[in-house]
């Protein structure tokens, strides 16, 4: 049960009758942090979110609908007063209940009744070295927060990853970041881009370059060795790409899954806005992506017809455009991250953060860089709009 | 659950290493077009950086666990 990684390995049923194996749900929007890279501009509660009774029947619906592991976000989960009411009804499903999680102002009290609620596990957000962190997470102390929340967590015997976005400002010290966080004693690394969405467009000058995925998905790989000798896990998130000669090391063989195989957005995975909307993925906008509100039909009426949850399930390569359109991968990867690139372009299809992508332009001289020429609107998950600027190296 | 009454989704297809240098490849690929060696030949990367040997382990696990499945019941 505490194992946080084999709930969400998919299997052939899985994917051929479109289960929805993962949930990720924020279930407010409040928050005590201000990152500068929040997609969802985290701060003030929802209007509109969902009390405790729609709650608990929400999470009697996933578990009807073969749902495995729920993962509660925020804005800060556990400043929802019911939180420790909504993990204990998760895990009477026997469904794996984890939370993401900033960790400022989480104590030992708050984690030890979690523990006893049934959460499986907790992953705090790590963002940079000390001053880096605390800088773009917009309090000073959140840092320290994040280490002292993972080894009492550790200490009370929960399963504790790190999660690391990387951007402009963290890449150069990922090794440092992963000897901190392994030293507070993480079973798990994550890693995932920072998006342009939210504060992250504002602020663009946060987000990587596509030309430095390779050299530092190098970086990566090199902490990943040193990483299994330790006993951590390294994981990619669904937004690392994808391909290339770490790809079998990362995903194949003993991380659970032969390699990528796309987008779950709708396809094994549902995203919950505090407010009960019902997406594909908890990271994509609305406007496109929902499959209606919770509070007007059912889970199971929405997962079944909803045209902005099913687009993921017969998909096949019309969709691509640019360098992903004629890919050899075009038919498996099937442009990767549906957020990482709609947030850049407004559309699928198109993902300039791929290693196989990079690594191959990079042998024909060539290299990607991202720029602004639209800004992003003043609400949750807004994206701006960005194009490639393509350049000999 | 039933299973039926699902929407069908499309199974991922499950690509072939290259069993000279890991990288994953189309069945028809030959040569490999990532490093231009026979894919089914291992050797290269595939060999060195211990591919060969955790796939050797796997497919000797699983073939104990078919053996074992297929004894009756004991």
């Amino acid at each position: 049960m505490n194992d946080m990684s084999a709930p969400r390995i998919l299997t052939s049923e899985d994917q051929e009758h479109c289960v929805p194996v993962y949930v990720v749900w924020e279930t407010t929007l409040a928050c005590n942090l201000k990152c500068g890279h929040c997609g969802s501009r985290a701060g003030a509660r929802r209007d509109d979110e969902l009390d405790t009774p729609e709650a608990l029947e929400l999470i009697d619906q996933m578990a009807a609908l073969g749902t495995r592991e729920i993962t509660i976000i925020g804005g800060e989960a556990f400043l929802r007063k019911d939180w420790l009411r909504l993990i204990e009804r998760i895990a009477g499903h026997g469904i794996l209940c984890t939370m993401q999680t900033g960790a400022y102002g989480l104590n030992e009290k708050m984690l030890k009744s979690a523990l006893d609620a049934g959460l499986g596990g907790i992953g705090v957000s790590v963002d940079g070295r000390e001053d880096d962190h605390d800088r773009i997470r917009g309090r000073k102390g959140s840092f320290r927060a994040c280490l002292k929340a993972l080894r009492a967590a550790r200490d009370l015997g929960m399963v504790t990853s790190a999660n690391t976005q990387i951007n402009a400002i963290s890449h150069p010290h990922l090794r440092a970041i992963f000897d901190v966080v392994a030293d507070a004693g993480i079973s798990h690394w994550q890693l995932q881009w920072t998006v342009a969405m939210g504060n992250a467009a504002d602020n663009d000058d946060v987000l990587l370059q596509p030309y430095l995925v390779k050299p530092v998905m190098d970086e990566v790989a090199e902490i990943f060795k040193h990483a299994q000798t330790i006993g951590v896990t390294v994981r990619p998130g669904n937004n690392i790409g994808y391909f290339g000669k770490h790809e079998v090391m990362w995903r194949g063989g003993e991380q659970g899954g032969g390699h990528y195989a796309g987008c779950p957005a709708g396809h094994n995975a549902i995203g919950i806005e505090a407010d009960g909307t019902i997406k594909a993925c908890p990271s994509l906008p609305k406007e496109r992506y929902s499959g209606g509100n919770i509070r007007d039909l059912t889970l199971e009426d929405m997962w079944k017809t909803a045209p902005g949850l099913a687009f993921n399930r017969q998909r096949g390569t019309d969709h691509l455009w640019g360098h992903c359109k004629g890919c050899m991968y075009a038919d498996i990867c099937h442009g990767g991250c549906t957020w990482t690139a709609d947030s850049l372009f407004q559309r699928p299809g198109n993902n300039p953060y791929c290693y196989y992508r990079v690594d191959k332009l990079e042998k024909q001289g060539i290299r990607e860089r991202v720029r602004k020429v639209q800004e992003a609107p003043d609400h949750p998950f807004a994206v701006g709009l960005f194009e490639i600027v393509e350049e000999p190296i | 659950m039933d299973l039926s009454t699902m929407p069908r989704g499309l199974r991922s297809p499950d690509l072939p290493l290259c069993l000279h240098c890991a990288e994953y490849i189309r069945t028809t690929d030959v040569p490999c077009p990532h490093c231009g060696q026979d894919p089914t030949q291992p050797g290269g990367r595939y060999k060195d950086e211990g591919f060969y040997a955790r796939d050797a382990l796997a497919r000797l696990l699983d073939a104990m666990q078919r053996a074992a499945a297929a004894q009756p019941d004991k």
